[in-house]
């Protein structure tokens, strides 16, 4: 294989491999703009220039291939090529692109939504010449043009990289975007009448390198350098995407997809990215409550339990009718089981599986839940898809629901009737992050943890385990699941886990025996893949 | 009767030369320029229905054929006049005095470069080089190039187009 010098460093490279993909690879520095792994290469932006020994020109690092030289041929009798990420001429072609790309560049970094994560802030930086020696009148193009429903373009910030055009052509295969007119005017635009509307159009804005597309969502939200992050899962479907949580005082400000090339590649749909706006309108009750005939009196989560113990110990002892979800971790399915076998009289519980629209070929799946196959692995039966809830309760008088809202994901026909299979119950818990009109049913609400304020671990479609971080503190009183179930065993004489997450992660290693030898380290950064299981 | 978009979609004819031409080559969107030059000659443009009518025979987005007509000067999106005129403005000619003929041409016609009289008739544009640098000034009017053409000239140019 062709031997490639870059500055000191000697690479032995793949077939076929490009000078920047060796460069990458090694962690030697070249700048570049169009280039991204996942599309397909242009030589667009020219950032990536650098000087080849015994070419007459600098060349284009993402574009050129190592290419083998004869035995007589090889420089310094051994090198098939030679690069220098340093040289004069290297030095001067990156400054040379970068006073190109920033000529008509508005520089409106303070007000940008982009600075602070802009790859021209960084190289500028780095590259950049600190003074420009243009003092004509810039040339002005259109700003604010809404290309997408989310997303919005700035001609004045953009470098014409084309990122964004490929990915609509190449990933998504729609191929909304083209650039338009030629030389100093071009820009990057829709078809008259059309938009950017597909699944995936967020990212984007993700591939952008500039400020040039931006979310229509996060737009003016926060400075990105005030935001907090921590890595977790995407909770809307059964692909389970690794994303990243930006939050900003305890609100999250938006989802973005983590590279994970087992799960999601580097995309995520909008669906799941706008998660972030939907949490606005989740309706929270922050302490657990008890309905009586004289309406709901809420608890601090200490006082509630005896209270809750004896109101349990009065319903009788007849088995429950659970209903679970594939939005609870893998440690709260855990819990449940304990807790079914000491103090719910073994009600095994099932699983809903919320399906609609069909799985498409880059990532959205047709079950809408993430941890089903959690529930297949732990042993809790999954529903047929979109099930009839009331039949589950059939003949039940004690009833529990956790994580889910059924009266609101019931298909319109059943939903009177799960109503009515409510309101028959003698004792209806309802366990949720959500006070949904399933829980203004219930005669006892236990208030949860949300997905992204709580740890936990997940499985996708795939067999992919992935651990949820706690992105934000949830109020002291609302809880993992598995903090409630620790409370509850003990409410009710039992012995349980102490020591939240990891103890219950614990659990969860027995049931799953190819854990056994894992740690939690080992799920870092992109999850585990499990084996297939039968079904 | 000139055509108009919704005319030229409508006829057969256009649809079979541009079937024809799709099938000459292996693949259809080789065929993207001459399909738009047919339009062009048609309808003086090439309006966003068109593209999208082409880019659907030729099996390409509407996005990317509007990009190809946005980046040639020879196709325009707006509708030009029955007839183009387009002076050079480059080096040689402006030495032999295309200056002269374009403030000519401004005066008769009315017109500021890039813009089309009100009848429609004349659309003046400037454009570079020729490639008749022998023959300064040199102006093309629709497919015809003219040579050391003078003011003078260009009236009686003009005065046989009408």
């Amino acid at each position: 294989m062709p031997l490639l010098k870059i500055d000191d460093q000697e690479i032995e490279t793949k077939a076929g491999e490009t000078v920047l993909s060796a460069a990458l690879r090694s962690n030697i520095a070249i700048p570049y703009y169009c280039y991204h792994p996942a599309l397909s290469i242009v030589g667009q932006c020219r950032m990536c220039l650098v000087e080849v020994k015994g070419a007459p020109k600098p060349l284009t690092a993402c574009s050129t291939t190592v290419t083998p030289l004869p035995p007589d041929k090889k420089i310094d009798g051994k090198y098939d090529m030679v690069v220098s990420t340093k040289s004069e001429i290297t030095r001067r072609a990156q400054r040379s692109v970068l006073e190109f790309l920033l000529l008509n560049h508005p520089l409106d970094c303070p007000i940008c939504d982009q600075a602070g994560e802009c790859q021209l802030q960084e190289y500028s930086y780095t590259y950049g010449d600190p003074a420009s020696r243009f003092d004509f009148e810039k040339v002005h193009a259109p700003k604010r043009v809404e290309i997408g429903p989310h997303v919005v373009y700035d001609g004045e910030r953009c470098i014409k990289c084309t990122r964004c055009i490929r990915f609509c052509s190449e990933v998504t295969k729609t191929g909304e975007l083209t650039l338009a007119e030629r030389g100093v005017h071009t820009l990057v635009e829709a078809f008259p009448g059309r938009k950017l509307d597909n699944p995936y159009s967020v990212c984007t804005v993700d591939v952008c390198p500039v400020g040039a597309l931006t979310s229509r969502e996060f737009r003016f939200k926060e400075r990105v350098w005030f935001l907090q992050s921590a890595n977790s899962v995407c909770p809307e479907c059964a692909r389970g995407c690794s994303v990243r949580y930006d939050t900003y005082k305890g609100d999250v400000l938006r989802i973005v997809p983590r590279e994970n090339p087992e799960v999601n590649a580097f995309w995520m749909c909008d669906y799941g990215r706008l998660l972030s706006e939907r949490l606005k309108d989740i309706p929270r009750r922050d302490r657990p409550g008890i309905r009586t005939e004289k309406g709901w009196a809420f608890y601090s989560f200490e006082e509630f339990w005896p209270i809750f113990a004896k109101r349990l110990q009065a319903s009788g002892n007849s088995p429950f009718g659970a209903v679970l979800s594939g939005r609870m971790t893998l440690e709260e399915m855990a819990a449940y089981k304990l807790l079914a076998a000491k103090v719910l009289g073994n009600s095994a519980g099932t699983a809903l599986n919320i399906a609609s629209g069909a799985d498409d070929d880059l990532l959205i799946r047709r079950e809408r839940r993430p941890n089903l196959a959690g529930a297949r692995r732990m042993g809790i039966a999954v529903s047929e898809e979109n099930c009839d809830v009331a039949a589950l309760l059939k003949n039940k008088r004690r009833a529990i629901i956790i994580r889910e809202d059924v009266v609101g994901d019931a298909p319109v026909p059943q939903r009177p009737a799960v109503v009515k299979a409510l309101q028959e119950t003698e004792l209806l818990v309802v366990a949720g992050d959500a006070f949904t009109a399933t829980a203004e049913l219930a005669h006892v609400y236990i208030p949860l943890a949300a997905w992204h304020e709580m740890e936990g671990t997940t499985v996708n479609f795939m067999g992919q385990l992935q651990k949820t971080a706690r992105v934000l503190l949830p109020p002291r009183n609302r809880r993992p699941f598995y903090d409630a179930v620790s409370a509850w065993l003990k409410a009710s004489g039992e012995e349980a886990p102490e020591g939240g997450f990891p103890a219950w992660f614990a659990e969860v290693k027995k049931a799953v025996p190819e854990l056994s030898n894992k740690s939690l380290r080992d799920l870092l950064p992109r999850g585990l893949k499990l084996s297939e299981v039968a079904p | 009767m000139s055509a108009t978009p919704a005319s030229l979609l409508a006829n057969e004819e256009f649809a079979r030369k541009v079937e024809a031409l799709a099938a000459k080559y292996p693949e259809p969107r080789t065929a993207l320029l001459a399909c738009l030059h047919l339009c062009q000659d048609e309808l003086h443009h090439v309006p966003p229905e068109c593209q999208a009518y082409i880019a659907g025979k030729l099996g390409m987005t509407p996005a990317h054929v509007r990009g190809v007509v946005t980046f040639y000067e020879m196709y325009s999106e707006k509708p030009l006049g029955k007839h183009l005129l387009q002076v050079c403005k480059t080096l040689p000619c402006m030495l032999a005095g295309s200056e002269l003929l374009l403030e000519h041409l401004e005066r008769k016609l009315g017109l500021k470069p890039g813009s089309t009289t009100k009848d429609g008739r004349f659309t003046l544009v400037t454009v570079e080089c020729l490639a008749c640098c022998d023959g300064g000034p040199s102006l093309m009017v629709n497919d015809a190039l003219y040579k050391n053409v003078s003011p003078e000239k260009a009236d009686e140019i003009i005065k046989e187009l009408e």
